[in-house]
């Protein structure tokens, strides 16, 4: 009954107004990766970053794709429950005494 | 609304110091490290394994691989993926412990019976509250969407999206070539993104 949703192409052709400078070629889902990635080569970095301030639909898509990335960062810094934190602390303490214990 | 399209560099390594520091014989920084490393082991359970029950143990090994291995570590460099890779095998031990029990993963916000929350760093106050409200939707969707990745893509995007290691240290963990973390990876992200931007229903 329902047919799958189509997503949108990563990279749409430019929808500019006239007054924009006609931007370079719109760049492919793996440039903007390795752009948000910070891995291109500066001088590539530049041509990108000029495009996606030129370009409506690759700036949006940019924009979507870095969203995505910042949401798994915070993931990732992602806050213990408190009782689990305590019971990590308890657990170096432990260690550490017994070490000490040791030496 | 702010147009950011600036790249997002990944966290640098904060290992290696804290490590050579630790090896060094200060115990403020011993306690940092072995306190970490028991965050990773706890996030990587709750969002790779999905077994948060699990996680104590794994965070247990975390504690005591790593306190036997600073004390001969000669190249701090390699704790990071020394260490995630610790607990990536941590946590498969503990999951062929229970191979009759469904897979589950635990939801990234879900209240915990105890009261407390597990709930992501405080927000950042310079967003706007639509935008904090955007965020809450997104974490859960991004919850969501984790779930329907294969587990190995769900382990790569931890280990590269969350915690910010590089596609060499990823392949190291992982025991998969650079180019197999590209793929995989690449086929992840299309995933969430579709995920995260499908319409509510
Ligand atoms: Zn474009």
């Amino acid at each position: 009954m329902t047919t799958p949703r189509r997503r949108p192409p990563v990279a749409r052709p430019a929808r500019r107004s006239s007054a924009a400078p006609p931007p370079a070629a719109c760049a492919q889902a793996d440039q903007l990766w390795a752009y948000l990635d910070g891995e291109l080569p500066p001088a590539r970095a530049r041509a990108i970053a000029r495009h996606l301030a030129a370009c409506e639909s690759c700036g949006a898509c940019a924009r979507r794709l870095r969203t995505m990335l910042e949401t798994c960062r915070a993931a990732g810094c992602r806050k213990l429950p408190a009782d689990v934190r305590a019971r990590a602390r308890e657990r170096v303490r432990a260690l550490l005494a017994a070490a000490r214990k040791k030496t | 609304m702010k147009k950011v399209t600036g790249p997002v560099p990944p966290p640098a390594d904060v290992y290696a110091d804290l490590v050579r520091e630790a090896a060094g014989g200060d115990p403020a920084a011993m306690e940092r490290l072995l306190t970490r490393v028991q965050e990773v082991a706890w996030r990587f359970s709750v969002a790779v394994c999905g077994h948060a029950d699990d996680a104590e143990d794994a965070m247990q090994e975390a504690l005591l691989k790593t306190y036997r291995y600073t004390s001969s570590i000669r190249e701090p460099e390699a704790f990071r993926p020394w260490l995630h890779r610790t607990v990536k095998n941590a946590c498969l031990m503990n999951r062929r412990k229970r191979v009759h029990e469904p897979p589950r993963l635990e939801s990234l916000d879900q209240p915990r019976a105890d009261g407390d929350g597990a709930t992501f760093d405080p927000p950042d106050p310079r967003r706007n509250p639509e935008q904090l409200v955007a965020n809450t939707r997104l974490k859960g969707r991004l919850q969501q969407a984790m779930r329907g990745l294969p587990p190995s893509q769900r382990a790569i995007v931890f280990l590269r999206e969350m915690q910010g290691l590089s596609t060499r240290e990823v392949a190291q963990v992982m025991g998969i070539s650079e180019d197999n973390v590209k793929t995989r990876l690449s086929r992840a992200r299309k995933a969430l993104q579709t995920a995260l931007e499908r319409p509510a229903r």
